[in-house]
C-alpha cells in the first residue's frame, strides 16, 4: 500500500472503530515512507523494528480493552531535535552524527503515553539555523508540490512528511517561525502554542526563551487533537507552565457570531508580503466576516523593533548554546549554520539586555492589543515556497518569515492553508490568539478551512 | 568595509575563542554590519529605565481558560 495514510482524526476514528488495526495504520505509514521518501527525504531515521514492536503492543491492549486515548495506535513522527530514548537525535548535524538519546523528551513520553507509535525522526534545517542549501550528512527535505522552490524550515522534515501522506502527524520546533513556516510552504497546519503549554524537556535548544514545541498536520482538527495529547505541565521544564489544559476540540464548529477578528494589513505591508498572499489575507478578512465575525484593521506595533529583540536574542542564546563546538570543531558544521551562529559572538551584554527590556514592552503591546480580539489575523509568509537558488543562506538573514513576533511575545499562532499562487505553490494565513485560549484559535481556523477546500488537496508524488 | 565594523568582528572573534573566516570574511563582517544597524533600534528604545529587564516569563494563566 503506498497510498497516503489518512489524516489524524480519521486515523483514529478507524482504530476507534475497529475497521483497521495499528498494526495496518504503522505498515501503510512505513509502506508510504519506504516509496516515496527517496524523493523528499524528510526522514533522517526510520524506526522500522521498534515501530513494529509498539504497534503489536498497541493492539494486544486493545483486544484487552485497555484504550489509551483517541490517538491510540496512530503514526507519529518527530523532528530530529526531539529525543527518542535509544533512537538517533542529530539535529541534521555531522556535530551529533552519532547521538543516541538516552531518555525520551517530554512531548515523547506524552505522544506515546497517548498511544501514538512514533515511526521515525525528520529531518530539519541544521540546528534549526541552517539553510537547505548546505550540504549534509543527510540530504535536505524536498517540497513535494515542487521539487525546485524552498520547503520552509526549520522543520523542514515534518511538513513534508505529513504533506506527503508519509504521517498523519508530525511534531516540530518553533524559535522564529520553524512550524508554521514550512507548514505554510507545504500547504498543511502548524500551530505554536502558548510559551510554557508544551514541554521542551529533551529537545535540543536553539534557543531558551524563544523555542515552541508544536503540531504539524492535515487539518486544524488534528492540531487540536494533537495538543489534546501534549499541552500541559512539565515539572522538569523551567518555561513550562502550571495549568490545566483546554479542551481543545470541544468548541470546533462552533458559529463564529459574536467573535472579533483583527486584520494586520499594516503589518503584512511591513513584512513586504507579496500581492497573492496579501489578497490570500483579504480573502480571508471577508470570509469571516460572511460567517458572521466583526472583521476590523488592527495595527501592531513596528515590525522593526520585534525583529531587533528578537535576533539579538537568537543571536545570543544560540551561540552560547553552540560555542564550544564552533571553537573546536567548526568544520563539522554545514556553512549556514556555522556563519549565522557565529555572529552571535558579537552580541553584547547592553544588547542583550535591551533586547530583553523591549521584549517585555513588545509583550504587554501585543497582548494588550490581542485581548481586544479573538484572533489576530496576517499572513504566514511574505510569499508562496521561492526558487531553491533563490533561498536567502547568507550569514545575517534578513528575509525570515513574518512569525518571529509572536515566539518573542509567547502568544499561540497558527498557519492554516489559503489556496494557491498562480504557480501551483502553497499560501498559506496566520492567525494569532490570547495566552492559553489555543481552543478559540483553533474554533476560528477551523471555520476558515471549512469554508474552503484546500486543505483536501494532494502533491502529485508516486 | 567600515573600519571600525571590522575591528569589533576582529576583536569580537578573537574574545569567544573563534578562528576568523577565510572563505565569504567580506561576507561575514557585512552580516555583522547590519546585525549592528539593527541592535541600534534597541538602543533608540524608549522604555523608562525603571522597567526591570526580564526574560520571557510564562504568561499568567487566565482562570477562566483552564
Amino acid at each position: 500500500m503506498t497510498a497516503p495514510v489518512p489524516s489524524l482524526a480519521a486515523s483514529a476514528r478507524m482504530i476507534a472503530e475497529g475497521a483497521v488495526s495499528s498494526r495496518d495504520l504503522v505498515e501503510a505509514s512505513l509502506a508510504r515512507i519506504s516509496a516515496v521518501d527517496s524523493t523528499v527525504h524528510a526522514f533522517i531515521t526510520v524506526t522500522e523494528e521498534r515501530a513494529r514492536a509498539a504497534a503489536e503492543k498497541a493492539d494486544e491492549e486493545l483486544k484487552r480493552g485497555h484504550r489509551r486515548g483517541p490517538l491510540h495506535g496512530v503514526p507519529v513522527a518527530l523532528k530530529d531535535n526531539i529525543d527518542v530514548e535509544g533512537v538517533l537525535t542529530t539535529a541534521h548535524s555531522k556535530i551529533l552524527a552519532n547521538n543516541i538519546a538516552a531518555s525520551s523528551a517530554g512531548v515523547t513520553e506524552r505522544l506515546e503515553a497517548a498511544g501514538m507509535i512514533v515511526v521515525g525522526k525528520l529531518s530539519l534545517h541544521e540546528f534549526a539555523r541552517g539553510a537547505p542549501t548546505d550540504v549534509l550528512p543527510w540530504p535536505n527535505a524536498l517540497n513535494p508540490w515542487s521539487s525546485r522552490h524552498a520547503c520552509g524550515g526549520s522543520s523542514s522534515g515534518s511538513a513534508v512528511a505529513v504533506a506527503a501522506g508519509m504521517v498523519p502527524l508530525a511534531i516540530g520546533t518553533d524559535t522564529g517561525g520553524s512550524v508554521r513556516f514550512p507548514a505554510a510552504c507545504n500547504g498543511v497546519v502548524g500551530l505554536k502554542p502558548t510559551y510554557g503549554a508544551v514541554s521542551r524537556r529533551g529537545v535540543l535548544p536553539l534557543s531558551f526563551s524563544l523555542d515552541f514545541v508544536g503540531p504539524i498536520a492535515r487539518t486544524v482538527e488534528d492540531c487540536a487533537l494533537a495538543m489534546q495529547a501534549i499541552a500541559g505541565h512539565d515539572p522538569q521544564d523551567p518555561g513550562s507552565a502550571s495549568f490545566t489544559p483546554q479542551d481543545y476540540l470541544a468548541e470546533i464548529g462552533s458559529p463564529l457570531r459574536g467573535l472579533k477578528i483583527g486584520v494586520a494589513h499594516d503589518y503584512n505591508a511591513e513584512s513586504s508580503v507579496d500581492a497573492e498572499t496579501a489578497a490570500a489575507v483579504a480573502e480571508a478578512a471577508r470570509c469571516y466576516a460572511e460567517l458572521g465575525a466583526t472583521v476590523e484593521e488592527v495595527k501592531l506595533p513596528p515590525r522593526a523593533l520585534f525583529d531587533a529583540a528578537t535576533w539579538t536574542i537568537i543571536l545570543a542564546e544560540g551561540f552560547a548554546i553552540h560555542r564550544q563546538n564552533l571553537a573546536s570543531r567548526p568544520e563539522d558544521y554545514g556553512r549556514t549554520a556555522r556563519e549565522r551562529l557565529s555572529i552571535g559572538a558579537l552580541v553584547t551584554g547592553g544588547d542583550l539586555v535591551q533586547a530583553l527590556r523591549v521584549r517585555r514592552r513588545l509583550t504587554a503591546e501585543l497582548d494588550t492589543i490581542i485581548e481586544r480580539y479573538d484572533a489576530i489575523l496576517c499572513a504566514t509568509a511574505s510569499s508562496p515556497p521561492v526558487p531553491l537558488d533563490k533561498v536567502d543562506d547568507g550569514p545575517w538573514r534578513r528575509s525570515h518569515p513574518i512569525t518571529a513576533p509572536f515566539n518573542l511575545t509567547g502568544h499561540p499562532a497558527i498557519a492554516v492553508p489559503a489556496g494557491f499562487s498562480g504557480d501551483g505553490l502553497p499560501l498559506s494565513i496566520q492567525l494569532v490568539g490570547r495566552f492559553f485560549d489555543e481552543a478559540r484559535l483553533f474554533t476560528i481556523a477551523h471555520a476558515y478551512e471549512q469554508a474552503h477546500n484546500w486543505h483536501t488537496r494532494r502533491p502529485s508524488l508516486p | 568595509m567600515d573600519a571600525a565594523i571590522e575591528r569589533e568582528f576582529i576583536a569580537g572573534f578573537a574574545r569567544a575563542g573563534l578562528k576568523l573566516p577565510k572563505e565569504r570574511y567580506e561576507l561575514m563582517v557585512q552580516a555583522y554590519a547590519g546585525y549592528r544597524e539593527l541592535a541600534a533600534l534597541l538602543h533608540e528604545d524608549e522604555t523608562p529605565l525603571t522597567a526591570e529587564p526580564a526574560g520571557l516569563e510564562i504568561p499568567a494563566v487566565p482562570e477562566n481558560r483552564k
